[in-house]
């Protein structure tokens, strides 16, 4: 029996979504870490603080974890945000 | 190896078997998407493979026509129908729909295809007895072409980035035809702007369907009928009490016929409903499942320090999509709701179906 032939139903990335741009030096830095606190993502969160530590040594960093898993941060936290140089924020409900 | 490459196979036994491995499939059986059958699809559209359809997300990836066409063959669609998943896949796309939110959020919605017009009796969907059920294939390959688009073209993998704390069946396949023929009223599509001869097809991303006994049509008032859909829909975990949003009425006909006969249109069933299909500041303070700053929480139009204030399931009359749909049942007028995800996606988008003659 000759081979069979199955087409591939997995679709091309598209030519936007390749590459990575480059954060902004972050040496000395504010940054602020803003995600839902959600529990199966406070692994990855708490790696990626660390990882941003020691790759780019910011001066200060923030953790705001939301009340809960799906409302927006509120005026007030954003507020206390408003001298970070940079802000990591998580999507998604 | 590419992934988006086609593959050789020695045999159909493991032609299923590889398809499990390269997690072609989110668990069920697959069809083989041969050359044969996915030329004859091509053929029988008559478009260019290559042309975009869009992207899907979250992994953004490219839906060609070819690239539709092979998770609809593998679905089970006979090559007449693939327009059909098209114009839902079109459909998906539209902002408001919010496609990407749908395929990532905790919740467990899923887009529900609905067909309506000429083409549910041209192509054979199902519109009456288990209307959710098994039984057609139109209704369960469209709707497992869509899904299989979402998981192979968007990368909407079950675990990784589909976070669904629960999802639900229709996940799977998701797709009804509405009962025009039983129907009093005009068809779900003229709601939403499209001409009432159109075919359509229209998707609203839902959660499961949840049965309503509103006992014999030709027995209850139409007021007796619509307080007990009303609380149906005004459940205080559903996510319309929550969060607003839209909500889908599917009205067995023997329902929908008792109404009418009472005199009721649609805008008046939705404006009743939206009366009574309410539930106290008492039980719904209790429920944290938003923030009142948030903008889809009720304390933004409801005073939540009265007790007794009613908050609207349905924030306008509106949000409540209607159509006929099931068989006729046992002499009980029975119906089914399907909320929706809040504000935050999912809303209704209907499309326009061109068949392309056999």
């Amino acid at each position: 029996m000759p081979p069979i032939e199955l087409f591939s139903p997995i679709g091309e990335e598209a030519p936007h979504a390749k590459g990575i741009s480059p954060f902004p030096e972050l040496g000395g830095s504010k940054i602020a870490f803003l995600f839902n606190g959600h529990v199966s993502v406070i692994p990855f969160w708490r790696n990626l603080e660390e990882e941003i530590k020691t790759r780019c040594e910011p001066a200060d960093t923030i953790t705001v974890i939301k009340p809960n898993t799906f409302a927006p941060a509120g005026p007030s936290t954003i507020q206390d945000l408003s001298d970070v140089d940079l802000a990591l924020v998580g999507v998604c409900a | 190896m590419d992934p988006t490459k086609s593959i050789q196979v020695d045999s159909l036994e493991e032609a299923h078997e590889e398809m499990y491995r390269l997690g072609w499939t989110d668990g069920l059986p697959v069809i083989p998407p041969t050359a044969k059958l996915v030329s004859a699809a091509l053929d029988f559209l008559g478009r260019d493979p290559q042309e975009v359809i869009g992207e899907i997300p979250p992994k953004n990836r490219i839906a060609t026509v070819e690239k539709v066409v092979v998770n609809s063959v593998m679905a089970g669609c006979l090559p007449e129908y693939i327009p059909v998943v098209i114009a839902s896949i079109e459909a998906m796309l539209h902002n408001e729909f919010n496609l990407n939110g749908i395929q990532a959020t905790t919740n467990c919605i899923s887009p529900l295809a609905i067909v309506s017009g000429p083409v549910v009796e041209q192509l054979g969907f199902n519109a009456g007895d288990n209307v959710f059920g098994g039984g057609s294939r139109a209704n369960a390959a469209v709707g497992r072409a869509i899904r299989l688009v979402m998981w192979n073209i968007g990368g909407g993998y079950a675990g990784e980035i589909d976070r669904a704390t629960f999802g639900h069946p229709g996940k799977y396949t998701f797709c009804v035809a509405e009962n025009s023929q039983d129907s009093p009223w005009g068809p779900l599509h003229q709601d939403l702007g499209l001409p009432a001869e159109s075919s359509a097809v229209t998707v609203f991303a839902c959660e499961s369907p949840h049965h309503i006994a509103t006992g014999s049509g030709y027995v209850l008032t139409g007021g007796d009928i619509l307080a007990v859909i009303a609380d149906s829909i005004a459940t205080a975990g559903s996510a319309a009490m929550n969060g607003g949003g839209q909500v889908l009425l599917l009205m067995g006909p023997m329902t929908a016929q008792k109404l009418a006969s009472d005199g009721y249109d649609k805008q008046q069933i939705r404006e009743e409903l939206h009366q009574l299909a309410r539930k106290p500041v008492r039980l719904m303070k209790s429920n944290k499942f938003l923030n009142p700053e948030h903008p889809f929480h009720w304390a933004n139009f409801i005073d939540p320090e009265d007790d007794d204030a009613m908050i609207p399931a349905l924030r306008t009359p509106e949000d409540l999509l209607i159509m006929v749909a099931g068989g006729w049942g046992s002499g009980s007028g029975f119906n089914a709701v399907c909320h929706g995800w809040m504000q935050a996606g999912g809303l209704a988008q209907t499309r326009p179906i061109e068949l392309i003659p056999s």
